[in-house]
């Protein structure tokens, strides 16, 4: 019985929250199609998503193409007595995986929890309402230029991680595997191609909408005072990474049958 | 006049409001008062239409709101100023582009004399032109009240109302808070509603007072009425009695 009403309580909690979610997008989604944006706070938000998560994104971009390199390089060095298709695998590793996930996963931690916070923080101090009662939408001024910033700079920050991590290949292949630089480069544009390139930007903008829906969504509905905010981002990030990962299969799965970077 | 018609509110399974009927007269001042969690807040907020009810009926003037859409309904909220309990100023903004902030939605007539207008405001709640550069969290809690009140009266409304207006101020900063309410009284003729459970401040600023108690308006009457009441409910909150019909759920230490 208890069994029963736990789950009755848990499928009505999250029809609800789903139902929320879709209320929100379709918001968000409207106004972005009507026009209705702030610039000005765009822009910001393209600053703060973009621009100042870049060194971040880029540092783990560059070791992560690094260490594929090292560890690729001298594991076929083991198999093949030499260090072959290392441009390859850092290079379809990095485009089409690594660099969307990984991406997404410094955003998520830095820049999800901080919308998460700073949303929940306004909700629990009325601000929402004091939005509200000053003529102004939450959902169109706080909501919509997130949203346009995370779908625009997640997939540049992406291609960026993507060009960074290769050339963190390139630097170990070169310095540490002795590899020369035209055979590195010339495996990396052999294997890669752009159908891979836009199946990993495809996910990474999904990924940016997965994690500015999930962050406004429980910064909007949080409660609870600073407890419940702390524990919203938690939450917010938590879901975020969760989602993506599992995401990224689906995604990938349909990416490929549609034929793009299969 | 705002109107309230049966209203009944419930977040989850905590039934806050359970059938209030309310009228506020235009150019008075009410006290809405009560325990802490009896739903003062909850009520005022669907007098704005932040909060709708589950069931009962809200007129404003002579527009009923209780099922408008936001499209619909801000024509009647640009007609109300809202102190909130903290303030809730917006932290990234400075004083003046929280003053100016619903001007710019609500009255764009005001535009052209923007600053002019913000220290107006500002001078009419007793602070300086000056502190229009800076931003909330470099102000005092009292100052912080005072430019909250400067926000919700910037773009004139006809109605003010008050969430706690003096909640969390010292003695003296509470009246300054209340001369300051009744000046505005006085000189914006605005139609007022404040909750509260300060009753100094209740006798104060109020035309008349009326006690919510569980989720129901039990009391009403002008506050040498309900000074003299001999309602049970309502002398036991006036007097601040630990003793009477009203029981507070008191956590125990042993």
């Amino acid at each position: 019985m208890i069994v029963v009403s736990a789950l009755g309580r848990w499928t009505l909690n999250s029809s609800e929250a789903l139902g929320k979610v879709a209320v929100m997008v379709r918001r968000t989604a409207e106004a972005i199609f009507r026009g209705q944006w702030v610039p000005v706070l765009t822009i910001e938000q393209m600053n703060e998503i973009g621009v100042a998560s870049f060194p971040v994104v880029g540092l783990t971009s560059l070791f992560t193409g690094m260490v594929l390199a090292f560890q690729s390089g001298f594991s076929f060095m083991k198999v093949f007595n030499e260090p072959i298709y290392v441009g390859s695998v850092v290079g379809l590793s990095l485009v089409k995986e690594l660099g969307p996930v990984l991406t997404a996963m410094v955003i998520s931690g830095r820049v999800g929890a901080s919308i998460t916070a700073e949303l929940g923080t306004m909700n629990v101090t009325e601000q929402l309402d004091a939005l509200y009662t000053l003529g102004t939408n939450p959902v169109k001024y706080l909501a919509v230029p997130r949203y346009i910033s995370m779908m625009i700079m997640v997939p540049l920050l992406t291609a960026l991680a993507d060009i960074i991590g290769v050339t963190g290949g390139y630097i170990v292949a070169a310095a540490q595997l002795r590899i020369p630089g035209g055979v590195y480069w010339d495996e990396v544009k052999t294997f890669v191609d752009m159908g891979d390139v836009t199946h990993g930007l495809i996910k990474s903008f999904f990924f940016g909408l997965i994690m500015v829906t999930t962050s406004c969504y429980m910064g909007f509905n949080c409660s609870g005072g600073a407890e419940g905010v702390g524990k919203a981002t938690t939450r917010a990030v938590v879901i975020s990474m969760v989602l993506i990962l599992v995401g990224d299969y689906f995604l990938s799965a349909i990416l490929v049958s549609l034929g793009i970077g299969g | 006049m705002i109107k309230l018609q049966g209203i009944e509110k419930s977040f989850g399974r905590n039934h806050v409001l359970r059938g209030v009927d309310l009228e506020i007269h235009e150019g008075e001042t009410l006290t809405i008062m009560g325990g802490s969690g009896t739903g003062k807040s909850v009520l005022i907020k669907h007098m704005v239409g932040l909060l709708k009810p589950d069931k009962g009926r809200i007129w404003i003037d002579d527009t009923e709101i209780t099922n408008l859409d936001e499209e619909a309904l801000q024509p009647i909220q640009r007609r109300f100023g809202y102190l909130f309990q903290g303030a809730a100023l917006f932290d990234s903004l400075t004083v003046g582009e929280n003053i100016s902030f619903g001007i710019k939605n609500l009255r764009p007539d005001l535009l052209p004399r923007l600053n002019e207008v913000v220290a107006e405001k500002l001078e009419l709640v007793g602070l300086k032109p000056e502190i229009a550069d800076l931003k909330p969290s470099e102000l005092s809690g009292g100052m912080k009240k005072r430019v909250g009140l400067a926000r919700a009266i910037a773009y004139e409304p006809d109605y003010i109302l008050y969430d706690e207006p003096t909640t969390g101020l010292d003695p003296i900063m509470s009246d300054v808070i209340n001369d300051l309410i009744l000046g505005l009284q006085k000189k914006l003729k605005l139609t007022s509603v404040v909750v509260t459970h300060d009753m100094n401040s209740a006798y104060k600023i109020s035309n008349r007072m009326a006690m919510l108690y569980q989720g129901k308006v039990v009391s009403i009457g002008t506050p040498d009425e309900i000074r003299n009441t001999t309602n049970p409910l309502v002398k036991q909150f006036v007097t601040g009695s630990s003793q009477g019909p009203i029981q507070m759920q008191v956590r125990t230490f042993e």
